[in-house]
């Protein structure tokens, strides 16, 4: 199974959203990180055939998806940013609902519901309407109905927003055994949920991938810009404003520990970190910290 | 199949429907029962006191004092001599003259007859009607021969200069007939409860609208469209599921009303009127070959059609719209546009428009009803249409057309 991006642009009248975007996603899962804007979204909509590209191709297996149609869209799972559901059905009803739109013949599906609904820990709610679930439950629903034609090609869009650790530890698990021998595409603010589970990741920037690699191979490009030190709290103002900070502590004794990226150490005193992929995507994305800033 | 039924359960399952629904059937034995209360009946009781009755007992006074069922030209002759009587006795000049206890009592069976004979026989050049002393037994007797020639006058009041007139005038005469002569007569369901068929009619095009509005415009503004646009069956099966669900709750819940108003407006006012000839409801030359009883059915087919070419265009603004608020504005508009276009735009122009839109035939003055009994012809390139005709034929074609846009414009959303 292999999923080829080649040369995928979209252009709307004002914007471009992917700019001559080139990828081959195989087996495995991936992260597609980005900042807000970056055109994951875009890339993922293109891949899931519901966005024509206005330039380029995406093959599955060598043959264009758009001509594979309902062929393609059979190995789909999909989910969306927002997740769309009927207010007025309940959990059970709305995965009938969509095991029909799948295909699957009743039986397959009635056994395959109740297998999801176990593994996302939502068996008791089934008759529950889903618009008095959590944010979280809702999520789990969401996560349920892409898996539910136990799809070749998994393209989940944010699908941990909204999840307590407990429950993005387990759905990062139930990734894990799902995608052997299938290709599964997540995009996330949360680095680490790709960290641990990602075999390779793409990193989006401004339309383009400006990297393919795996984590590990990712992590080496920050290899000695990762750094800590610490400070007088009074003077946290001060580093904060002229430092890139991923990430500060306050000590019992008055001091503030800080974890910044430099090219250089700035702080008297700093030693260098082990970089992990949430320092390169603040490193590539440096607007991310001044937003928290 | 499984899809079909699932969409179904779906828009069922919503609240909004199922109060909607309620409301429909609520209004078809409001509708039914209202035009009842019209009825009138006043006599006097044994101590010589007026007693006024309305609603069913009227009903059942008046049809006690029923006219034979087929009207005969001695059975107008007879009507036109016992109001006559009436009037010398009474010195009387109008029916205004008359004690309304005697009018009941002695010419209110009859009433229908004498105001037909009175328009038959109206002038031919102004189309004023003579008075009842005008009238003679004579013309009783040539009441069904004059027809045709009121007819002819009318048209020629009405549509004289047009271009198409004389096509106007033989449809006229084609259609009239095919008119069955001798009337038949049974006092009973009234032109106002034909009225309340239309108006149910407009009222029940409402609130399916409103059903059939969100069908797609709110997986759109959910997003839940994303999700069903990637799955094997999310394309123009799910398009096809929708539609007919769609039209299965809307139709089903228009049928089931207009059935229900149908039987509940009979009961009331006696299945026997239902084999009135239905111009002595609106007009003594009205062109419509039936009964009062079969113009009810054909009203509810005829406005079912209409109706559904009206749901059609709603899911057709359903699909292309991106919110619900975009879709239900669309779709009540529609609904109410053939009767503000009609209102608002004069002359052909207007005629033209309230027909051709989505919604042409569903309203109040421009209803479907009012274009079947009356004389309105549209005119186009020297030729004579009539009105009611063009409606009833342009729905189907409208319904297949708004159906087609609809599955074009879910293809184009298939892939954007």
């Amino acid at each position: 199974m292999k999923l080829e991006i080649r040369h995928v642009t979209k252009r709307y009248r004002d914007k471009m959203a992917a700019a001559d975007v080139s990828l081959t996603l195989t087996a495995g899962v991936w992260g597609l990180l980005g900042a807000n804007g970056a055109g994951k979204t875009t890339l993922m909509r293109m891949l899931a055939g519901i966005l024509r590209p206005t330039e380029g191709q995406i093959l599955c297996d060598g043959v264009e998806i758009g001509a594979l149609g309902a062929a393609y869209r059979e190995k789909l799972g999909y989910l969306p940013q927002e997740f769309g559901f009927y207010p007025e059905f309940t959990v059970q009803d709305y995965l009938e609902y969509m095991a029909a739109l799948k295909g699957l013949p009743r039986a397959e599906a009635a056994r395959q519901i109740d297998a999801l609904l176990e593994r996302v820990s939502l068996a008791e709610v089934r008759r529950k309407k889903i618009v008095k679930l959590s944010g979280g439950m809702k999520r789990r629903v969401g996560i349920a109905q892409a898996l539910l034609n136990d799809p070749e090609i998994l393209i989940l869009d944010e699908p941990t927003a909204g999840l307590d650790p407990g429950e993005r530890v387990r759905f990062r698990n139930l990734l894990s055994e799902f995608a052997q021998d299938r290709i599964v595409l997540i995009s996330t603010h949360i680095v680490s949920d790709v960290e641990y589970i990602a075999a390779e990741n793409a990193v989006m920037k401004d339309g383009k991938i400006i990297a393919v690699d795996t984590t590990e191979g990712l992590v080496q490009q920050i290899e000695g810009k990762v750094w800590q030190g610490s400070a007088p709290a009074g003077e946290l103002p001060r580093w904060e404003h002229c430092l890139q900070v991923v990430n500060l502590r306050n000590e019992p004794d008055g001091t503030v520990t800080l974890r910044y990226l430099a090219e250089a150490p700035q702080l008297p005193g700093s030693i260098p970190a082990r970089p992990k992929l949430e320092d390169l995507y603040l490193w590539l994305f440096p607007e991310e910290t001044e937003a928290v800033q | 199949m499984n899809l079909y039924k699932l969409e179904l359960k779906r828009v069922c399952k919503t609240r909004m429907t199922a109060i909607l629904l309620a409301i429909a059937l609520v209004l078809a034995v409001v509708m039914a029962y209202l035009p009842v209360t019209f009825i009138g009946w006043t006599e006097l009781d044994a101590s010589g006191n007026k007693v006024s009755y309305t609603g069913l007992k009227a009903i059942r006074k008046r049809q006690e004092q029923q006219v034979s069922d087929t009207i005969t030209p001695d059975v107008m002759q007879e009507a036109l001599e016992a109001y006559q009587r009436v009037y010398r006795q009474y010195d009387a000049s109008s029916i205004n003259d008359i004690p309304v206890e005697v009018f009941y009592k002695e010419l209110a069976r009859y009433q229908p007859l004498v105001n037909n004979a009175k328009e038959a026989f109206a002038d031919p050049k102004t189309g004023m009607a003579p008075g009842v002393m005008g009238l003679t037994a004579e013309d009783m007797q040539n009441f069904y021969s004059q027809l045709p020639k009121r007819l002819e006058s009318v048209i020629w009041l009405e549509q004289d200069g047009k271009p198409g007139y004389e096509q106007a005038q033989a449809i006229a005469q084609k259609k009239f007939d095919a008119v069955q002569k001798p009337f038949t007569y049974s006092f009973g369901v009234s032109s106002d409860a034909m009225d309340y068929q239309t108006l149910l009619s407009l009222l029940l095009t409402l609130l399916c609208a409103v059903i059939a509005a969100p069908v797609f415009a709110s997986d759109a503004q959910t997003g839940a469209q994303d999700i069903q646009l990637c799955t094997k069956n999310g394309g123009l099966w799910l398009a096809a599921a929708k539609l007919a669900a769609a039209f299965s709750i809307t139709g089903a819940a228009y049928l089931l009303c207009g059935v229900v108003w149908i039987l509940v407006t009979n009961a009331l006012f006696g299945w026997e009127s239902t084999q009135t000839s239905v111009q002595w409801l609106f007009s003594v030359t009205s062109l419509l070959p039936y009964t009062v009883g079969q113009m009810e059915w054909v009203m509810l087919v005829a406005n079912f059609l209409i109706f559904f070419a009206e749901v059609a265009f709603v899911l057709m603004a359903s699909v292309w719209a991106k919110n619900n608020l975009t879709a239900l504005s669309v779709a009540l508009i529609s609904v109410v546009a053939p009767l503000i276009v009609y209102m608002v735009v004069p002359g052909s122009l207007g005629e033209w428009l309230s027909t051709l839109l989505p919604a042409g035939g569903i309203g109040l003055s421009n209803a479907l009803l009012y274009k079947m009994y009356s004389f309105d012809f549209l005119f186009a390139g020297g030729h004579a249409f009539f009105q009611a005709d063009v409606l009833r034929v342009l729905a189907p074609v409208k319904i297949v057309l708004f159906l087609a846009l609809a599955v074009w414009g879910y293809r184009r959303k298939m892939v954007r």
